[in-house]
């Protein structure tokens, strides 16, 4: 019996008497750029590298055989006998140079237990097809299932229908509040200096929150540690150029990357009479330094700063009065991150952030004026740890901690002489989560991770508020708060959860469930997101956000991973969801509150997702298919409405094809319902006389309206295609070149920026209206690298 | 790099850009609202033939008659009253006067259609309807078996000090001068005002407050300069040589409320728009519009 006892604990348990060693894996791209998310086959054994390109994985002595595989790389593999604690720096040959046309997108859906994903690299972002030459990250994401634009040139992104302040938008873990130039026509993230951007629509880990609906995070690369490198472009409204090198040979290295539009010089050249005085630009740098101090310690530091600049100048005084404004805003991000490998098992990322946004602007009316600032500043740090304890269990904790300061509106008015100064007070507020989360298998095929953020908020002083009635009428009344002294306090826990099952034939199925909470609103009444909306944070009378979303899907790849097939359907509850009442003065108001009416939302869907990853022709087909609404007590006499942005039907195709060498060719066509929109129902006129010097009557005409957002904009469709040309593709000169032409909107589809109705009562003419912003749009631009 | 290409390139993009941004017709097929009773009313202290109702109601949206269409045969009621401790109102019947549909040759202009009048104004103006300060005033409308209210309030005026001209300029015809206007806001916070005037010479046989001048961009509360003495320079020009009434009009707060909306209702298009509904005054179904109580205080000036 004794005999037995061993005999069976040898069968069950063979590894017990094996000796083991730590292997790890170090995974970079040619310019030791770290390959996030590889995946590693080691002994037909499947595990995935971190974002870092790291992962550390215990292993039986002897023989091993090892396969590391990313979308856009060709595969390593090798053999070795593993017979001590070992580092392995693998390095992945992109296939960008014989292809050209990989796409990546969450190549690893089957296998990885995060769902609703998708990333897309900076290769693939150059590819597509673009609006007056300028390559867009957070505008490409729109091309993907489930996350929208607000319509043409709309800043807004929102994803499964939650609201454009509902994205946390990370630029290497930096929040971004405003992440716009051009009033939303273009992004602040340049695409020369990024390497990919990725976006989390549902089941979203417990080390991100603060905000309902996604994270949208943007990370730039690394520079070249070996030598010198520049590169750049030329397009029809700006350039860009980006300087990278080592700092210390092997070790460490910068990239700086700044550009600039020449909007208005480009459009002075095509009509000085109508541009004359007036003037817009933007201009931004992005910077990057990384320092490895050894092989366990790293640190990276990135900054960005960007202003954009307005002016105009009328200087038609026929009526006595001149009209000038003028506006400059922008952010400063910094941020430090210091990562470190403790040990095998245990890692940890120290983070300390800074970011500034910041709004100035002067208007002169005739005898009245204008001026208006406001901004917020945040001091941020996070603490994030990882425990690997075995290949089957993975830890993760973390804390953060951000410090906020608004500055909701501070300026003042004139009319001649009269002077109105505001006296709207600064706001401050701690807000801190604290998450802890495991990642296990609890078998082969079975893989669970589970997760619980808490987080907390309060608003603190010193400031002063004033205090209204219910007609918002002031009191006489004014509330002071000394300095750190509790003015709103919440804390909410946010539990995370999600499963794979593995089935067979490279197939899975994923559930999720997400509570997430926003402590943060974006103060806006209009259509588009201007630099002039204002951030405010929760209070005694604005409550947090919180969301509730459940997602289910299946993912399949096909013929061998060529293709990846993927099905989603989510149901999204929001509470407390913000709107201003119709005509609500957000300027210079310290009465903000009571502008506001507060509501619920819902949305629920099924995304379609189909990818080809490989070969001549790449691309993706996207399709979701929604609904989106929102029931507030004050709007629509308490019934449900659709939100603005509920798009029934959501549609993308994206196609690659390489031509040859010299040629490639991009094509998108998107399709999608109109949004819906509030139009009037009739019209009736007031403030009725009579002129006795025209001899009729005046009145004024005034819009009646009935349901809310019962009105659908035509659908929106277009086709944009590009072509990339490389001259010399197998030159071996340091100075390589290629040009893309685009054709943005080819069979030039008027899709209405906005539609109105023109009434000419003199003529007696009612006529619809709709403006279009881009028609049929050529446009080139010549890139560069030396 | 090909420098002339590049060049090409970027004027033809200059070309490309200049293009851009158009606007072409578009037939839009609104939907029909229910029909809607409009109710314009107003009582002020100083000018007895401007206390009447006007009373219409709306159109389909692409009707080009652009016309006030109006609502005939009411019975309108306006009735004097207090508002006692505990916020409830006493109307005084005694008070009551009936506004009867006008159409009198001493109305400048003739006939407005729609309009209400206490037509005792024409006959016998000390008896005739008239607003006093610190008194409520109820509003009721009898029309094709429905009924609405509205009360208002005559708030204590705030007392014009002075009228200067100056900030001389040029317009394509005149030479024009702009007012500058003195009074002290009372040291209570929450007062709000209107601003409007009549010029003699554009004035001569207009009639109703739809015809006279206003400025809807002055400041209309005291929210950032109560119990401050106030000079405001409005933007509008008058002609040199002119005589000006100015009329600094003092209103409760939900009647600011309306007339803030309307100004935002009428000026409300572009693609940052958002529909605005009036903050209407007038209880009942289906009905917009604002009893307006206005305390008058009037400067006039000749224009130099």
């Amino acid at each position: 019996m004794r005999y037995a006892f061993w005999i069976l604990l040898v069968l069950v348990c063979p590894a017990c008497f094996a000796q083991h060693h730590t292997l790890t894996l170090l995974i970079t791209d040619s310019l030791s750029n770290p390959v996030s998310n590889a995946t590693v086959r080691i002994n037909k054994k499947e595990s995935l590298a971190d974002s870092t390109g790291k992962i550390t994985v215990r292993l039986i002595r002897g023989e091993t055989e090892l396969v590391v595989s990313s979308v856009n790389y060709y595969p390593y593999r090798v053999s070795f006998d593993l017979t001590a604690d070992s580092l392995l720096h693998v390095m992945l040959r992109s296939r960008e140079s014989l292809l050209g046309n990989v796409i990546v997108t969450a190549s690893r859906n089957v296998n990885r237990n995060q769902m609703s994903i998708h990333k897309i690299d900076v290769g693939q972002l150059q590819k597509l097809p673009v609006v007056l030459g300028e390559v867009d990250p957070l505008k490409s994401i729109t091309l993907l299932p489930g996350i929208k634009n607000g319509g043409e040139a709309s800043a807004g992104i929102y994803v499964r229908g939650g609201g454009p302040d509902q994205n946390l938008v990370l630029l290497d873990g930096i929040p971004v509040y405003n992440p716009n130039h051009l009033l939303g026509f273009f992004s602040i993230f340049n695409g020369e200096a990024i390497r990919d951007i990725e976006v989390l629509k549902g089941g979203i880990p417990a080390e991100y929150g603060g905000r309902l609906s996604s994270v949208i995070a943007v990370t730039t690369r690394d520079g070249n540690k070996d030598s010198l490198k520049g590169s750049g472009g030329i397009g029809i409204i700006s350039s860009r150029l980006s300087l990278e090198g080592p700092l210390i040979k092997g070790k460490s290295s910068f990239i700086i990357s700044a550009r600039r539009t020449y909007i208005d010089q480009v459009a002075r050249l095509v009509a000085h009479d109508r541009v004359g005085n007036n003037g817009y630009f933007f201009g931004d740098i992005n910077a990057r330094l990384d320092f490895v101090i050894n092989k366990n310690n790293k640190l990276d530091f990135t900054f960005y700063t960007g202003q954009d600049d307005f002016s105009f100048v009328d200087d038609d005084d026929n009526d006595g009065r001149d009209r000038r404004f003028g506006a400059t805003w922008g952010n400063t991000l910094t941020g430090l991150t210091w990562k470190q490998q403790i040990n095998k098992k245990l890692k940890q990322e120290l983070s300390a952030v800074y970011n500034f946004f910041n709004l100035d602007s002067r208007i002169v009316y005739g005898t009245n004026g204008f001026q208006f600032s406001s901004g917020l500043t945040d001091y941020h740090v996070h603490n994030d740890w990882t425990y690997t304890a075995s290949n089957w269990l993975k830890w993760k904790w973390g804390l953060h901690y951000t410090w906020h300061t608004f500055r909701p509106g501070a300026g003042s008015s004139n009319s001649g002489v009269q002077e109105f100064k505001s006296v709207i007070q600064d706001q401050h507020a701690h807000e801190a989560a604290a998450y802890v989360s495991t990642d296990i298998n609890l078998l082969p095929e079975l893989n669970m991770i589970a997760g619980l953020r808490y987080s907390y908020f309060n608003q603190v002083g010193p400031t002063e508020q004033v205090v209204y009635d219910e007609a918002g009428v002031p009191t006489g009344e004014v509330i002071s708060y000394k300095r750190g002294e509790s003015i709103a306090r919440y804390h909410y826990p946010e539990p995370r959860f999600s499963l794979l099952y593995k089935l067979k034939q490279q197939a899975s199925i994923k559930l999720s469930y997400t509570r997430t909470a926003q402590y943060l609103h974006l103060a806006t009444t209009s259509a588009a997101t201007f630099p002039g909306d204002l951030w405010i944070p929760s209070s005694k009378l604005v409550e947090p956000a919180i969301a509730h979303q459940v997602a289910a899907g299946y993912f399949r790849n096909i013929a061998n991973g060529q293709y990846e097939v993927s099905i989603e359907a989510y149901y999204k509850t929001m509470s407390r969801q913000l709107e201003f009442k119709p005509g609500a003065r957000l300027l210079l108001n310290q009465n903000l509150e009571g502008e506001m009416i507060f509501g619920t939302g819902k949305a629920y869907g099924v995304e379609l997702f189909l990818q080809k990853k490989t070969g001549r022709l790449t691309g993706w087909i996207g399709y979701t298919l929604s609904r989106t609404e929102r029931t507030f007590p004050d709007m629509n006499e308490g019934k449900p409405f659709p939100y603005r942005y509920d798009r029934t039907h959501d549609l993308s195709v994206v196609g690659n094809y390489y031509i040859s060498p010299k040629w490639q060719f991009s094509g998108v066509f998107v399709y999608g319902t109109g949004n819906a929109v509030t139009m009037p129902t009739g019209r009736f006129v007031y403030r009725v006389g009579y002129d006795g010097l025209a001899e009729k009557p005046v009145f004024t005409s005034i819009n009646q309206y009935d349901k809310v957002n019962d009105y659908r904009m035509p659908a929106y469709h277009r086709l944009d295609i590009a072509f990339t040309y490389t001259p010399q593709p197998n030159s071996t000169k340091r100075f390589k070149s290629n040009w893309n032409f685009s054709i943005y909107n080819l069979y030039s589809r008027f899709n209405p920026y906005f539609i109105y109705i023109k009434v000419e009562e003199d003529e007696r003419i009612i006529q619809g209206k709709k403006v279009f912003l881009f028609p049929i749009t050529p446009s080139v631009t010549w890139n560069f690298k030396f | 790099m090909n420098g002339r290409l590049l060049i090409r390139s970027i004027l033809f993009s200059a070309w490309v850009i200049g293009c851009l941004s158009c606007e072409r017709d578009f037939n839009i097929a609104l939907k029909k609202g229910p029909e809607q009773l409009v109710v314009e009313a107003y009582i002020n202290n100083e000018l007895p033939l401007y206390n009447y109702v006007i009373l219409t109601h709306g159109q389909e949206y692409f009707d080009t008659s652009f016309t006030n269409i109006p609502v005939a045969g009411a019975i309108v009621t306006i009735t004097e009253g207090i508002m006692l401790g505990d916020g409830s109102y006493q109307w005084d019947a005694s008070t009551r006067k009936h506004l009867t549909e006008a159409e009198s040759p001493q109305i400048p202009g003739g006939r407005i259609p729609g309009l209400y009048m206490d037509t005792t104004v024409f006959n016998n103006p000390a008896q005739a309807l008239n607003g006093r300060v610190g008194k409520h005033y109820l509003l009721e409308i009898e029309t094709k078996g429905n009924r609405y209210t509205a009360t208002t309030f005559l708030p204590p005026p705030v007392e014009l000090d002075s009228v200067t001209s100056g900030h001389h300029f040029m317009d394509s015809i005149y030479e024009k001068a702009r007012l500058t206007i003195y009074f002290k806001d009372p040291d209570t916070i929450g007062n709000t005002q209107l601003y409007y005037w009549r010029i003699n010479y554009h004035h001569g046989n207009s009639f109703g407050w739809g015809a006279f001048g206003n400025n809807r961009y002055l400041p209309g509360t005291d929210d950032l300069v109560n119990g401050e003495y106030l000079q405001l320079t409005p933007n509008n020009g008058f002609p040199v040589g002119d005589t000006v009434h100015f009329h600094l009009v003092s209103v409760e707060r939900k009647v600011y409320n309306f007339w803030d909306s309307y100004n935002k209702a009428r000026d409300n298009s572009g693609p940052f728009a958002t529909p605005v509904k009036l903050a209407s005054t007038v209880e009942g179904s289906n009905v917009v519009g604002c009893f307006s109580g206005f305390s008058l205080s009037t400067k006039s000036i000749l224009v130099k």
